[in-house]
């Protein structure tokens, strides 16, 4: 192997100023090609992998609630409404029934 | 009004007609909800028990303006609910006018209607059907120009193979000038298979595939799916809806989700028990062109 000079190695090594990142990706060159490039693209796939399941995610909890809001949201809110005033009228009528019955429906509630 | 007793409500259609051709798909087409879009106030007003008329009045981008309508039941009364001849008129302010005549006679009923648009004749259209004990008839004449020598010709038929089993076809005859070979006509066929809970139907033709699928869960709450296939515009389209309702508060809600990845609601609400009041919210959205219409309408009467 042919020893190659270029100017990096002219240029003292107090005056070469590197991020740590580029520190880390110079030692890097200590493995093995084949292991670089199996982490290189392992973190690579690993990254649109993440991009594509959170993209989707957002989509459908978007589309989800949407719809559901359309769909289902007026429905619901009728219903609870019609289950609570139910039960206040059932309440009212315990209450008609004297102290009594009401302290026995608790009890055997 | 006297009310009529079980011999005079007895319908001269025997209750094992199949019904219209056009009806095959009715029930789960009913579950679909009708989305409107901007603000809609509707004054049904009945004047005497045979006449009745409304008032619509409606804003939105599409379609802005008022319409007035008026219905005359006759006094031949055939049903519990039917009553013949019955006359259907509506207008707005420019003229355009759709009016349609319907009568029973025996075992025949007939429709005729009309259409102005812009001081023109744009549509007319007669049908004669004949219900029989087991099988329906129908012949509809459609803007037939005698001048041009154009028009439609639609020949249907509906028979009740088995009590549960109706079959039927049409065929839709057209000419015309503008028509490439002068006529063209196009068969279709049908059938419908009616269960205790839920009716599935089916029209198959060269031009597409219509199918439904009706299904009742219990008293208040009733699914429809409907795919349509048009073989001439190379689209598919299949719809879920839903309906549901709290007949205690007057409240029903339908809904219908499309692979358009369209949604769309109707949801409508009785406000008082004792006035005739009902308030509609309707709202579509979809999701591709991220595009939602909101309709608000007020029915008094």
């Amino acid at each position: 192997m042919a020893l190659v000079r270029d100017d990096f190695d002219d240029i003292p090594d107090s005056e070469i100023h590197e991020t740590i990142v580029e520190r880390i990706e110079g030692l890097g060159e200590m493995f093995p090609d084949a292991l670089r490039s199996a982490v290189h693209s392992t973190v690579d796939w690993s990254i649109w992998g993440v991009k594509g399941v959170f993209s989707l995610t957002k989509s459908t909890i978007w589309v989800v609630s949407t719809t559901s809001l359309i769909a289902f949201l007026p429905y619901i809110i009728e219903k609870e409404r019609s289950d609570l005033e139910k039960t206040q009228v059932a309440q009212q009528r315990q209450m008609l029934l004297g102290p009594s019955a009401a302290i026995q429906q608790a009890k055997t509630a | 009004m006297a009310t009529p007793t079980e011999s005079e409500l007895a319908s001269p259609i025997p209750q094992t007609n199949p019904g219209s051709y056009e009806e095959l798909h009715r029930k789960a087409r009913d579950v679909f909800p009708t989305c409107f879009e901007g603000a809609k106030l509707m004054v049904n007003k009945g004047l005497s028990s045979h006449f009745q008329v409304s008032h619509t009045l409606s804003l939105s981008a599409m379609n802005t303006g008022y319409r007035f309508g008026a219905t005359y039941v006759g006094t031949n009364q055939v049903g519990p609910a039917e009553a013949y001849p019955i006359l259907l008129g509506d207008t707005d302010v420019n003229g355009n006018t759709t009016a349609t005549i319907l009568h029973q006679l025996g075992i025949y009923r007939t429709k005729l209607q009309g259409q102005i648009q812009q001081g023109k004749l744009a549509g007319a259209q007669a049908t004669i059907e004949r219900k029989g004990r087991l099988s329906t008839l129908g012949l509809t004449l459609a803007n037939i120009d005698l001048v041009n020598e154009a028009g439609i010709l639609v020949g249907q038929f509906l028979r009740r193979l088995t009590p549960r089993l109706d079959v039927g076809t049409e065929m839709v005859y057209q000419y015309g000038k503008n028509i490439p070979g002068g006529q063209i006509s196009v068969l279709s066929y049908a059938a419908r298979y009616t269960a205790n809970h839920f009716i599935a139907a089916a029209t198959l033709g060269a031009s597409g595939v219509h199918l439904t699928y009706y299904h009742k869960q219990n008293e208040n709450l009733a699914f429809g799916v409907e795919f349509e296939c048009n073989a001439n515009v190379g689209e598919a389209v299949t719809t879920l809806a839903y309906q549901t309702e709290l007949p205690e508060e007057g409240v029903t809600m339908r809904a219908s989700f499309d692979t358009n990845w369209t949604v769309g609601g109707v949801f409508e609400k009785r406000l008082s028990q004792q006035l005739p009041f009902t308030l509609a919210l309707s709202g579509t959205l979809n999701h591709v062109k991220a595009a939602g219409k909101f309709g608000i309408g007020l029915i008094i009467g």
